[in-house]
């Protein structure tokens, strides 16, 4: 992760170098931008820091084994809709977490909904979400990926039968 | 304590993209034209933007508080609400992940499950752009 980060911050570098010294005037106005830029979402990244930091801490694993382990019904389905959405990280924790919750016993469909959510559907990031594109638009990308993600468990649970 | 380190490497992460996202955020407000824009991503590509739209998403790699910031510079540049939407539902499926994934799950899931991703990424592109414009009547 820290290595995508650098990797990033060394090619945006070079670009603004690169920027400078072929048009300078505009060069200069992307350095003002990209400062304006971050001054007004710094409080953004506080934000983001602290939520994912909390919800490392409060949605353990064990939460959603206990939960979702051996899971089948409808119901369940709705539970790994929800602790996907909400869930805090990259798919390095979601896959382990969906063998775990297979090997416990949880329906494909259930898993899939699971890590469906997870991918598609973020919690966390609906702060940025909406800021970059409007309240309107987040509401219906993510209703439209929950019902997406309850289809593709159905669809995952037919491939098994 | 443990939480402490993992708090600050958390906030160096996000702090060292977050600098590279207000970057890119400059610099593609400069470089990028809004013709090449609507050109690849605007109404007048058609299903042709969208399929792109989707296969780019699958590419991306980054937390949200990188692709977002993009996105909204496309969006303001004149890429049509479907195809951001489909870039963001692809975006789910983290194409470098899918060996990770498979090693877990089992390559029939994997494969399966991002197929599905993939082409409900088309379509919600439509369906969030069509209720976005219905409710606006």
């Amino acid at each position: 992760m820290m290595i995508m980060g650098i990797a990033y911050l060394i090619l945006g570098i070079i670009w603004l170098f690169f920027t400078l010294l072929k048009e300078r005037k505009n060069g200069k106005k992307a350095l003002n931008i990209a400062l304006t830029n971050f001054l007004t979402r710094l409080p953004d990244i506080f934000a983001i820091f602290l939520l994912l930091g909390i919800f490392n801490q409060f949605v353990p694993r064990n939460i959603v084994f206990r939960y979702m382990g051996n899971a089948k019904g409808i119901w369940d389905h709705l539970l790994a809709l929800f602790f996907g959405s909400i869930a805090a990280g990259p798919p390095a924790t979601a896959y382990p977490l969906g063998q775990g919750l297979l090997a416990k016993g949880a329906a494909v469909s259930v898993v899939a909904v699971f890590l469906a959510a997870w991918v598609k559907v973020g919690f966390i990031s609906i702060g940025v979400e909406i800021k970059s594109f409007g309240k309107e638009f987040v509401i219906w990308r993510n209703i439209v990926a929950l019902i997406s993600c309850l289809l593709i468990g159905v669809l995952i649970q037919l491939l098994y039968f | 304590m443990g939480a402490l380190g993992y708090g600050i490497s958390i906030f160096k992460r996000t702090f060292i993209i977050f600098v590279s996202v207000s970057l890119f955020v400059g610099l593609l407000r400069i470089w990028v034209k809004p013709d090449l824009i609507k050109r690849l991503f605007g109404k007048e590509a058609g299903l042709r933007g969208i399929i792109m739209a989707s296969f780019i998403g699958t590419l991306i790699v980054g937390p949200f508080y990188l692709i977002f910031p993009i996105l909204e510079e496309l969006l303001s540049k004149g890429a049509r609400i479907a195809a951001v939407a489909s870039i963001i539902s692809a975006w789910a499926i983290k194409t470098p992940w899918i060996p990770y994934g498979a090693a877990f799950m089992g390559w029939k899931f994997i494969i399966f499950f991002n197929i599905g991703l993939f082409v409900f990424s088309l379509m919600e592109g439509y369906i969030i752009e069509g209720l976005i414009s219905k409710s606006e009547k």
